[in-house]
């Protein structure tokens, strides 16, 4: 067992008898299963619309390579550059680089997890550049200190409290402020940073091959402003973010503000396709987008797995999966947290590391249900266990059960060798450390189905 | 830059590679223009009003120039607004001929109680203001300034978000925005407790002053 399975493992246990936390994610998660009932009401027809939405997505990630050199060509015609970076540290060293030539100091950042995955606050700070995370929720878990808990709701697991608390300790505030107070204190801190930033950073929702652009999609305003007023734009976007084209949008706003947040359309969704023109009032003098890989390309080249890149990254499956709900987004060790987190992460950060979490799961398939785009979540996580099995990266006492179970279940006579005494002993033996502490093990009965059956007939 | 391009060609040549397994369309049959939304019977007018106003949003609608006058010195007094900004020629013009010179400032977006814009087009069923930056009020005028004024004529008011997108075409044929914007509602937060917070980064309350075109 690896150090981070054990990590895991005891994580998860601390996490699922935590009273405090699991009543914190319930009364979030409750509040918005509430509200996407109320956004599910805008449509006639949710089903088309999904189905609609996984055959776009489709076309784009099967038509990947030809769509991302149509948004290079259109985006470079807008006046912006394209930066192709396959994994973290090349993205990282372009990023680098215009931060050199442009002498910057500070940054504000809208909400991404592209530059989560990249890490690059860390990154900014440890070359002199101030990186302010504006989106609220983010800027709560930057002043923490803590990585995003989850991928809409960054600041899910904290209680109004807390985060009280936590402005009184860093910025001074009152203790007893209120939820509205708490966001007035940010509001006023940040608008200062918008104006004097040098580069402002984003990630992106969809990628448009058609008119060179990139949509992001944010209730705020922070992204806004943090794309407005600094001379340079920077946009971190992994390449599975592609749809086949700007009209898209008129499907996907409303899908992913369905299921995001139970909104019928999000307060700003925004299409950004270069920087300021001549004709035009203000906004960035440059404008980058950097195509990130990072491990896409290996799940894209699993005709089975591929639909995982259709994700649009609502975390729907997050609050709809039992796990999640128990253990929380920190517990998995992962920028990408839930279902979606445990089908791509293996993939994109290496099975033998992350296959496990493939296997904490109880397959009830919920996360398939709620996936907007239609994903096969819960299948795609019995395809990577298959994967993480083939690759021999399961234990060797598992191994060794399997196979003597496999042994006895094919033969009635190895079955019933022994009675149900010698059964459960040897159910103890094989399985005693994955069967898990908390599930009381299987108990024979003294005489099996066939044995009574044999009895009651006993002509036959 | 020759790295850059080898960073490409390196991207390319394994996507390519990944993809040469095909697999297979989702849902082969899936062909169709069935009205996937939820459709009232109310008129477009009525729908954007309350689907402003279900995002709290605030809605007027004016018949004449003189009307929207009059009520927007009402919200100006009532809300004690200073000073704003209002860069759209045609809205100028009116609100300059009509007692608002000292309203109505040169200077900074930074220092504005509000920005009184114009609009590409409005969405009747999400209630919804589409924006671009061929405007003449930009990127941040519409966002910086707690206060959002829209003004908008009824011949701008479509439906859905691909009709606005179908107008934005015609109006911007050739030369696309640098920055296209939908906007539902004032700016908020739910990222505290999902307690809901108006005017989070952006502005605290948004107005949509919509002018009859016919009268």
């Amino acid at each position: 067992m690896t150090k981070r399975v054990q990590t895991f493992l005891s994580q998860s246990e601390a996490k699922a008898f935590d009273k405090q936390h699991k009543h914190k994610l319930q009364f979030n998660i409750t509040k918005y299963d509430q509200t996407v009932v109320r956004g599910k009401q805008q449509y006639a027809d949710l089903e088309f619309v999904k189905k609609r939405a996984k055959n776009i997505k489709y076309k784009a990630i099967e038509n990947l390579d030809r769509y991302l050199v149509e948004f290079e060509t259109n985006f470079t015609a807008n006046g912006g550059k394209v930066i192709w970076a396959n994994d973290d540290k090349e993205a990282l060293q372009e990023i680098l680089k215009i931060v050199k030539a442009k002498k910057a100091k500070t940054a504000v950042k809208a909400k991404s997890m592209a530059t989560e995955e990249i890490h690059l606050n860390e990154f900014l700070a440890e070359h002199g550049v101030r990186s302010v995370e504006t989106d609220l929720g983010e800027f709560i878990q930057q002043l923490d200190g803590e990585p995003p808990y989850h991928i809409v709701t960054p600041a899910m697991h904290k209680s109004k409290d807390d985060v009280a608390k936590l402005f009184a300790d860093k910025l001074g505030t009152d203790i007893n402020l209120t939820a509205q107070e708490l966001t007035l204190v940010a509001r006023e801190k940040l608008r200062h940073e918008y104006v004097q930033a040098d580069i402002g950073f984003s990630g992106a929702n969809f990628i448009l091959p058609d008119i060179g652009g990139i949509a992001v999609t944010e209730n705020e305003g922070n992204a806004r402003l943090s794309t407005s007023f600094p001379k340079t734009h920077i946009v971190v976007v992994g390449i599975e973010k592609m749809l086949t084209g700007f009209q898209d949008l008129a499907m996907f706003w409303p899908l992913l503000a369905t299921y995001g947040t139970g909104q019928k359309v999000t307060v700003y969704n925004t299409v950004m396709t270069g920087p300021r023109k001549e004709n035009e009032q203000d906004g960035p003098e440059e404008m980058y987008v950097i195509l990130l890989d990072n491990g896409r390309s290996k799940l894209l080249a699993d005709e089975v797995k591929r639909e995982a890149l259709y994700c649009i990254r609502c975390g729907a499956c997050l609050n709809a999966c039992p796990v999640y709900k128990n253990i929380g987004g920190h517990t998995y060790g992962t920028t990408y947290s839930g279902p979606i987190g445990s089908v791509i992460t293996p993939h994109y950060k290496g099975m033998e590391e992350f296959s496990h979490l493939s296997f904490a799961s109880s397959l009830c398939g919920n996360c398939t249900e709620v996936c907007p785009v239609r994903i096969n979540l819960h299948n795609l996580l019995l395809y990577n266990r298959h994967e993480s099995v083939q690759k021999g990266l399961t234990s060797m006492s598992e191994k060794t059960a399997w196979s003597l179970w496999r042994r006895a279940m094919l033969n009635r006579k190895t079955m019933e060798r022994g009675g149900a005494g010698m059964k459960n002993m040897a159910m103890k033996v094989l399985f005693r450390n994955s069967w898990g502490k908390h599930r009381s093990m299987l108990h024979f009965a003294p005489k099996s189905f066939h044995e009574r059956w044999m009895e009651m007939h006993p002509e036959k | 830059m020759s790295r850059n391009v080898s960073s490409k060609e390196l991207m390319l040549t394994n996507i390519r590679n990944a993809l040469i397994n095909k697999s297979k369309q989702p849902f082969p049959n899936l062909e169709g223009t069935e009205q996937v939304y939820s459709r009232e019977e109310e008129s477009l007018e009525v729908l954007f009003a309350q689907e402003l106003k279900a995002v709290s949003g605030q809605f007027v609608f004016c018949e004449t120039g003189a009307e929207l006058v009059e009520i927007l010195k009402e919200v100006v007094s009532i809300r004690e607004l200073k000073h704003a900004l209002c860069p759209e020629p045609w809205i100028q013009e009116l609100l300059e001929k009509n007692g608002f010179s000292d309203f109505l400032k040169d200077g900074a977006v930074t220092g504005m109680d509000a920005g009184i814009m114009a609009c590409d087009a409005l969405i009747a069923r999400t209630g919804s203001i589409l924006i671009s930056s061929r405007l003449a009020s930009g990127r941040t005028l519409p966002v910086y300034p707690p206060v959002n004024i829209v003004i908008a004529t009824t011949e701008q008011l479509v439906y859905d978000i691909q009709d606005g997108f179908d107008l934005l075409r015609k109006k911007y044929e050739g030369t696309i925005p640098s920055m296209i914007n939908l906007a539902t509602g004032p700016s908020r937060t739910a990222d505290i407790e999902k307690t809901l917070v108006l005017g989070a980064h952006g502005p605290r309350e948004v107005f949509v002053f919509l002018l009859d075109q016919t009268s």
